[in-house]
């Protein structure tokens, strides 16, 4: 197990620290020793990676319950998409002498993702040997990184072209959206404590796309206020839950049970990438269409990446078309993906 | 700079270690303790003695599990003894070393008091009387218990989810409840990513027989209809085995919580307790009864002397894919696999 060399316990003293973390996730960690001799713990951090932007060397003393010091550290975004740090723990007496020291390497990883080079002129639609309709060739992009990326399409400066939701599913998501912003409305009036939180809830389900960092913050805050929410208050969670049901199997004739799990396949890329808006089609004109393509990238922790804009590519059509986003990438595994 | 405990971020500047609302909860809510546990305590007559007093937060039912060892100093004058106890939902009374024969007193329960059958105390008996009541103070388990677990492992290791919880103020734990005070089965949801790799499992004949039911069911034109009924028929003697929606229920059926159950174990101070499909807030895409992850809840024990609870949920991918595998009649399984 991964794990189990961090929990070895030297002489009495257990020091933990994960073996692995997300990028810009906490890192917790604490110290366990007998108590006695030991009077301060230094605890030495790497650069840039933790932190701070230089190395930190930090004693803790004083120590109000004896044997026992917990820490919680920020890790930041670095731009390689693996690095290994090392954080190290010295227990010291009081006359600043070394009684034990444990070093822990963590290995900080975020989903990365990377672009072929880009053609610079494609044709599309064309139906695959899959049986899929994609670009040709469509663009490569593989996430070279060890974390799950998200991904939302947008086209940007392409006035010959449009990325929009599919009639089918804009039906159903706006009758879906409307019919649980009633459910979530009704469930306020009994549940007056969490109306502020389900208000919060309603505005991002009106939201528009791409997310915004201000959405992402708040699709954090939001993440963690309803936890807690659904961990104090079963009544609440399941009029929550029922909320969310009864709207979306009011509307389930507009989806059928074969198109749902369809579209929830095309939305999964390889190598730990999900597009967010697979299902929105590319709509373009007849003759050259200059395409310009936006990557905003977030992870699992709605972490704030920059946005990658792709190379401009003229697409040359016969006739006015449409593909679907999923039909626009090849996502290349990279290893281990 | 600060060495208080968990009172510093190696930073000076931002720091979420500690956080000063959670503190004023966290104060509140133990202050609120204290006194619920002080109004219990009036309650008690006499011929009952308190010696000692342990104080327990009941995570599932969020209540507070109050135990109090207790001397009968004299022989009880009446059969039953009334402690003033509002609010109890819960009482009894274990012999610790008793003269009696009678293990576990009876113990009626009522909205405001509690009656405690004196028939078979006698004077020197001791007793442990437990008592549960609602708790009062809101979010004080938050306030109190800091949890971290991590979104996902890298890819190219297996799927383990470290978990760490630890109190975040120990020192007012110990100051005011020396006798002790633990918190009993904190919940700790972490959600598994599930979507990995399923789509490599997921033959492309099988994508191709939905692509054609799917335009089937859209096709008005009866002719239309026709020729892809046929093609739909053709796809799906093309896979042989079963029929699409009984795959797509079967399919569903491994995101029930007791089939799911059987691809995570737990590992360490924390124990499995439930799963459920997760939510999904940034879909725009009209799936909820596809998961693209499973909330899995474990519990784990912390208190006075228990400082932290550290733990790895493991989500056994490769047995969930080939179980995909099998609904998918793409595996041939020996007689004496599971």
């Amino acid at each position: 197990m991964v794990l189990a060399e961090q929990l070895e316990t030297i002489a009495g003293t257990n020091v933990y620290v994960p073996a692995t973390c997300l990028q810009g996730e906490d890192l917790p960690a604490h110290v366990r020793w007998e108590p006695g001799e030991v009077t301060t713990i230094r605890v030495r951090v790497p650069a840039k990676s933790i932190i701070d932007r230089h190395d930190r060397v930090v004693d803790f003393s004083a120590f109000k319950v004896s044997g026992f010091l917990g820490l919680v550290f920020e890790t930041r975004h670095v731009d390689t998409g693996k690095l290994r740090v090392t954080v190290a723990f010295q227990l010291l007496d009081r006359m600043g002498r070394t009684l034990r020291q444990v070093e822990r390497e963590v290995l900080l990883f975020r989903p990365l993702l990377k672009v072929e080079p880009i053609p610079l002129s494609v044709f599309g639609p064309k139906i695959n040997e899959h049986g899929v309709t994609n670009l040709q060739p469509p663009l490569g992009v593989s996430n070279v990184g060890d974390g799950t990326a998200l991904v939302f399409v947008q086209l940007v400066d392409t006035p010959t072209a449009r990325i929009s939701q599919p009639a089918r599913i804009g039906e159903f998501f706006k009758r879906y959206r409307d019919d649980l912003l009633k459910g979530v409305r009704e469930v306020a009036k009994d549940f007056p404590k969490y109306s502020p939180l389900l208000g919060a809830y309603a505005s991002i389900l009106e939201s528009s796309s791409p997310p915004s960092e201000s959405i992402k913050r708040r699709l954090r805050s939001l993440d963690r206020r309803l936890g807690r929410a659904f961990e104090k208050s079963d009544d609440f969670l399941e009029a929550f839950v029922g909320s969310v049901s009864r709207a979306f199997f009011k509307n389930l004739e507009v989806v059928t049970e074969m198109h749902s799990f369809l579209d929830y396949l095309n939305s999964i890329g390889y190598g730990r990438v999900i597009l967010m808006n697979s299902l929105d089609t590319l709509h373009f004109g007849k003759g050259p269409n200059v395409l310009r393509f936006r990557l905003h990238v977030t992870d699992l922790q709605w972490g704030e990446y920059p946005w990658i804009d792709l190379e401009p590519i003229v697409l040359n059509a016969m006739e006015p078309g449409e593909i679907p986003v999923y039909g626009l990438f090849s996502w290349s595994a990279s290893a281990g993906g | 700079m600060s060495n208080d405990l968990f009172a510093d971020s190696l930073a000076d500047k931002r720091d979420r270690l500690v956080d000063d609302k959670d503190q004023r909860v966290a104060e509140r809510g133990l202050s609120s303790v204290v006194r619920q546990t002080d109004a219990v305590l009036r309650g008690i007559p006499s011929p009952i003695q308190v010696l000692n007093t342990t104080v327990q937060v009941l995570c599932p039912k969020n209540t507070l599990g109050l135990s109090f060892a207790v001397r009968i100093t004299a022989n009880p004058e009446t059969s039953k003894i009334r402690l003033n106890a509002s609010g109890v939902v819960f009482a009894q009374l274990r012999s610790i070393v008793s003269s009696s024969s009678t293990p576990l007193v009876r113990a009626e329960v009522s909205p405001s008091r509690v009656s405690l059958d004196s028939s078979h105390m006698s004077a020197g008996d001791l007793y442990s009387l437990d008592l549960e009541v609602p708790i009062r103070p809101t979010g004080l388990v938050d306030a109190l218990v800091r949890r971290d677990a991590t979104h996902e492992s890298p890819k190219s290791t297996d799927s383990e989810y470290w978990m760490h919880a630890q109190i975040r103020y120990p020192e007012s734990l110990t100051r005011r409840y020396p006798g002790g005070f633990d918190l009993r089965d904190v919940e700790f949801p972490v959600s598994v990513a599930i979507t990995e790799h399923l789509k490599t499992v997921i033959p492309r004949s099988f994508i191709q027989e939905l692509e054609a039911g799917v335009d089937l069911l859209a096709e008005r034109s009866p002719y239309e209809k026709d020729i892809l009924g046929r093609r739909h028929v053709a796809a799906m003697r093309r896979r042989g085995h079963g029929n699409t929606m009984e795959l797509l229920g079967n399919l569903q059926a491994l995101f029930f919580p007791e089939s799911f159950r059987k691809y995570v174990e737990v590992f360490d101070d924390f124990v499995y307790d439930s799963c459920e499909r997760g939510l999904s807030f940034y879909d725009s895409l009209p799936f909820p009864t596809w998961p693209r992850a499973m909330n899995v809840v474990s519990r784990a024990q912390l208190g006075v002397n228990h400082w932290f609870a550290d733990g790895v949920l493991k989500y056994k991918r490769q047995d969930f894919l080939d179980r995909v595998k099998d609904v998918m009649g793409l595996r041939v399984r020996s007689p004496t696999q599971p």
